[in-house]
């Protein structure tokens, strides 16, 4: 017998439009006062009609797209019906039966492996207000504040099938999708701002040892599934997979019990002590009592529209990599690197577009090596930086041309990145020009072989790697504006060797 | 006829604590509504389309911008309390 942890995941993501879902409130509620952005539709007053925005619809169609989702040509808008503070009506309009996106799949890589997580569905629904937990210092009393301005912001929510089977692949799937919405301009996915909150749900599988199951099959037992809701960064994902594992190893040891209707359960996550905690048992759908939004007339998704969308998206992450890697000779992992954000994506494109492959690689070396650790060290992305394409694109034809070595080059690297100088400039301005004259390195070379005949003596006596001692001693005294091949090459030659 | 138990999950369910009586006057009331709807089992549907709406409506949409909202002193003007522009509620958890 042994363990199989079997994990699903459900990942809501705020849509990018100007106004609510089903209220012409604006959405960005970031950084506004409370309650500033509402109307009886968000505030749930009696009588208030809701109106369905085409803006939430398209870019939830844009997503499925971009998840290999069937788009049905038929869809409606659900109540779900439960009582809680942030959900003012009683009930949220969202999709039960009949959802924009259906059956899609994501390719994901962890531990080394390609994997496909099939997705169940994703729907449209509309996010809740926000609350606080207080406590009052002086009488102990807690109570909750509600602000409004984010009930009825655009929600989608991404349904996974039970298909990961370790942490690594619930991260690396939760990271990708991130990307994808975020590339297709459909969210903007902050996650410091909560607009990307993931659910988990796991189990561990009870396999027998003469149980044979493929990539995607589910074990014939296993524990009962816990759900931990609102888990609001990788971390806490990843952190609280690690857990329940554990936890329900654990449990299962102790206890041997298994999956059955009715014994599901929701935990939360506890962000300080990283562990989670027991709240309620969890709701059956028909808990919910879905039904029909009687306001809201269903939706017809033409086919035409549905491929124009298709094909207006833009190119997406893996395969622009793909691209960039056949096209410039770049390793397919350096690639992966250079497009994992649109923006920096872009900004490599405008500084390659047209370049021969070796200064492309030269380019993707500089960007990946010392301008990364800079870019890293101060938390920018390179389209934020000030670097330029059109700087890199000199800087490496600076360095590919001979007229600086790679020293100098991160010699002046802080000067191009810090303060957006050109390259050529700084290095002119520094008089940093690396030297390619034969009669000047001649000069050097020769002083150094009179300074020291010791190690002459000893190259010419049957020692030749010292000569690298020598080349040394000649870059030092250039302040390494020499260029060291040539050096190296003309001190050979001197040596006799 | 529902029993006891399930008439008191749907009371939890709308947050409804019933007295004994209650429970047992909803026992009745509840399952006659059910055998009254449930009489519509007696249709024969299989020639009809299922449908969530009747209007003949769809793709009722408006287009995406964002208008002038309530201020914060009148969406909050009717609350039961406030505190600080936000509504205070009892404590959840």
């Amino acid at each position: 017998m042994r363990y199989q942890p079997i994990i699903g995941l459900e990942i809501h993501t705020q849509l990018k439009t100007q106004s609510k879902m089903f209220c012409s409130c604006a959405s960005q509620y970031f950084g506004k006062e409370p309650n500033t952005q509402t109307c009886p539709v968000c505030l749930g007053l009696p009588g208030a009609l809701p109106s369905i925005n085409q803006m939430g619809v398209e870019q939830t169609v844009r997503v499925g797209l971009a998840l290999g989702c069937t788009i049905p040509e038929e869809s409606k808008f659900d109540r779900k019906n439960y009582f809680y503070p942030d959900l003012v009506k009683g009930y949220q309009i969202s999709q039960y039966d009949m959802p924009l996106c259906q059956h899609g799949y994501l390719d994901v890589d962890a531990l080394g492996k390609k994997k496909r997580i099939r997705i169940l569905r994703a729907h449209l629904e509309e996010d809740t207000a926000k609350s606080l937990h207080e406590k009052d210092p002086v009488t102990g009393e807690s109570y909750t504040l509600i602000d409004c301005n984010k009930s009825g912001v655009p929600l989608l929510e991404i349904v996974s099938e039970p298909d990961l089977r370790t942490m690594e692949e619930a991260s690396a799937y939760a990271r990708k999708i991130r990307q994808i919405v975020r590339y297709i301009d459909a969210s903007d996915a902050d996650m410091e701002k909560g607009q990307l909150r993931f659910d988990i749900n796991v189990s561990i599988g009870i396999v027998e040892d003469d149980e044979v199951l493929g990539e995607n099959d589910l074990p014939k037992q296993h524990t009962p599934i816990v759900e931990v809701k609102n888990l609001n960064s990788f971390r806490a994902l990843e952190k609280a997979v690690d857990f329940e594992i554990k936890r329900q190893i654990e449990e299962y040891e102790q206890t041997h019990e298994l999956y059955h209707a009715g014994n599901k359960t929701t935990r939360g996550w506890d962000d300080v002590k990283e562990v989670t905690v027991h709240q309620r048992s969890k709701e059956e759908a028909s808990e919910y009592r879905y039904f029909p939004e009687p306001d809201l007339p269903p939706l017809h998704l033409a086919r035409d529209y549905v491929e124009k969308l298709r094909s207006e998206l833009p190119m997406l992450p893996e395969a622009k990599a793909k691209q960039l890697a056949e096209c410039c000779g770049l390793k397919l992992s350096d690639a992966v690197l250079l497009v994992a954000e649109k923006e920096d994506a872009n900004w490599f494109d405008q500084a390659a577009t047209g370049q021969s492959q070796v200064l492309v690689g030269e380019m993707a070396k500089w960007l990946l090596g010392d301008i990364a650790f800079f870019l890293k060290e101060n938390n920018l992305g390179v389209s934020q930086s000030k670097l330029t394409p059109e700087h890199l694109r000199e800087l490496a034809s600076l360095i590919q041309s001979g007229e600086i070595s790679g020293k100098i080059a991160k010699e002046i690297l802080p000067d191009v990145l810090e303060k957006g100088l050109s390259p050529k400039s700084v290095v002119e301005s520094k008089g940093l020009k690396q030297v390619s004259d034969v009669g000047e390195i001649e000069k050097v070379i020769d002083a150094v072989i009179a300074e020291n005949a010791k190690i002459v003596a000893q190259v010419q006596g049957g020692k030749p790697e010292a000569v690298m001692f020598l080349v040394g001693h000649v870059m030092k005294k250039t302040r390494g504006q020499a260029n060291p091949p040539m050096v190296q090459e003309m001190m050979r030659k001197k040596m006799g060797l | 006829m529902l029993t006891k138990e399930q008439v008191l999950k749907i009371a939890h369910l709308a947050r409804l604590k019933l007295t004994e009586a209650e429970v047992e006057k909803y026992q009745g009331q509840l399952s006659q509504i059910l055998d009254y709807v449930a009489m519509l089992d007696e249709v024969d549907v299989s020639k009809v389309e299922p449908t969530a709406q009747v209007t003949g409506l769809t793709n009722s949409m408006r287009p995406d911008e964002a208008k002038v909202s309530f201020g914060q002193s009148v969406s909050i003007r009717e609350a039961a309390a406030t505190q600080k522009g936000y509504f205070k509620v009892k404590a959840v958890l």
